[in-house]
């Protein structure tokens, strides 16, 4: 099984990433156009946006006792929501969500863009391009950005809930929680670049010494 | 922040491995013990695990669904709790303790491994074999992660959702075999590939060591 070249796992990686790099970027090209109407006060959301409920909106049976002891209860419920459930008034919150929407579109197309032009790299048999470690210190900070992004994201979805949604009294949200794990992923990779950038002078070296 | 030694990303990243490979470890003695003090103790007492489980979407629906217009219940997670599963089933809490202990040791030594990567980098021995096969070892664990939850889903919570009443709870049992269930193996072999470039980078260093 070849790794590098062409018909090998990089072009079969390759394949995927470009697959869902056209498939973002159309979605990507809905929300500009979408961003667009907003001017002729059009409002349309295309994703709906997250919120955690608290389960006690269930049916009863989903946490059910036999005989002292309990079967199963439910733990999570993660729920979303359309924006069209705002209330009037609220046209500049739903320019808002689609705006951080293409946002967050827009950095997902940058960095499968990044990883395309390293794999493509790769299959062309030259791994140790200059311009690799670059790519990969860039996809390392996107990777990094997710944490903030997706916490700021949950939260404003949150927010935007509570303040703008007519919700039934006895339904309770739970506000979004941090997740470091993208952080960490992110120095990784971060690591991989600099280990790139020696591989590259090695390289260098190499070949000056020929 | 460029480079290796002290101060620079890799000891940073190094730091974190640490404290998370230093968790992982009292987590990884912990819990195989309360797993088997569970199975020993009455399965009358209350037991305060239990074994989390998505649930199917027929039990999902809202109590009033009519005052939650525009509201999507995209996934809900319960939990079996141990005595019902020792009071029903002991075979099937053995093979599930099992089956989490292998998990727990791959995540263990996949982290170990990291954290040995890392640890190499900060002392500046970078370019060696023992990295290389480091990262393809964290590339098969990572590979191994979609096939174990395919495992899981179809074998464990198939068997939890015969025990369990129909009319208490519905388990979702299987995983979409498209969209993201195959992330995991994608990135597996995403590291791979990097492992590949890295032993092309280490055989380069050893030529250019015994050139110089």
């Amino acid at each position: 099984m070849n790794i590098l070249g062409k018909w090998s796992v990089t072009s079969f990686i390759n394949f995927m990433v470009q697959l869902a790099w056209a498939g973002v970027v159309v979605i990507l090209c809905l929300h500009i156009l979408l961003i667009v109407f907003q001017f002729f006060g059009l409002s349309i959301v295309l994703i709906d946006l997250p919120i955690q409920i608290s389960p006690e909106v269930l049916p009863e049976k989903l946490s059910m006792k036999t005989r002292d002891s309990l079967i199963i209860f439910t733990d999570s419920m993660q729920a979303s929501y359309h924006p069209a459930l705002f209330e009037n008034g609220s046209r500049w919150a739903i320019a808002i969500i689609t705006l951080i929407q293409a946002t967050g579109l827009g950095i997902i197309v940058y960095g499968l863009s990044q990883l395309k032009a390293i794999l493509r790299n790769l299959m062309i048999e030259n791994p140790f391009a200059s311009d690799n470690e670059k790519r990969l210190r860039i996809i390392a900070i996107l990777v990094m950005l997710i944490t903030p992004f997706l916490y700021g994201y949950e939260w404003l979805s949150y927010w935007f809930f509570t303040s703008y949604v007519d919700v039934p009294q006895n339904l309770q949200t739970i506000s979004p929680t941090f997740d470091i794990i993208y952080v960490v992923i992110g120095l990784v990779i971060l690591v991989l670049a600099e280990i790139f950038r020696q591989a590259t002078q090695i390289h260098e070296e190499q070949k000056l010494t020929v | 922040m460029t480079g290796f030694g002290k101060k620079s990303t890799a000891y940073i990243c190094y730091l974190i491995v640490n404290l998370w490979w230093y968790l992982s470890c009292i987590v990884g003695f912990m819990l195989p013990a309360v797993l088997t003090y569970g199975y020993f103790q009455d399965p009358q007492s209350d037991s305060i695990m239990g074994i989390n489980v998505p649930l199917a979407d027929s039990m999902v629906a809202l109590k009033n669904p009519e005052q939650y217009q525009h509201i999507t219940v995209d996934s809900v997670s319960g939990q079996v709790d141990f005595s019902y599963l020792l009071q029903h089933s002991s075979v099937l809490y053995i093979a599930w303790a099992l089956f989490f202990c292998i998990v727990l040791f791959l995540f263990i030594y996949g982290i170990y491994q990291l954290r040995n990567l890392l640890k190499a980098s900060v002392n500046n021995a970078i370019f060696i074999q023992e990295n290389v096969n480091r990262i393809k070892i964290l590339a098969g664990i990572i590979v191994l992660v979609d096939p174990l939850r395919w495992i899981q889903h179809h074998f464990i919570f198939k068997t939890i959702n015969n025990i369990t009443p129909p009319e208490t709870a519905d388990i979702r049992i299987g995983l979409p075999m498209v969209g993201d269930e195959w992330t995991f193996i994608i990135m597996g072999l995403l590291v791979f590939t990097l492992a590949a470039v890295f032993e092309k980078g280490n055989e380069m260093y050893q030529e250019l060591k015994l050139t110089v």
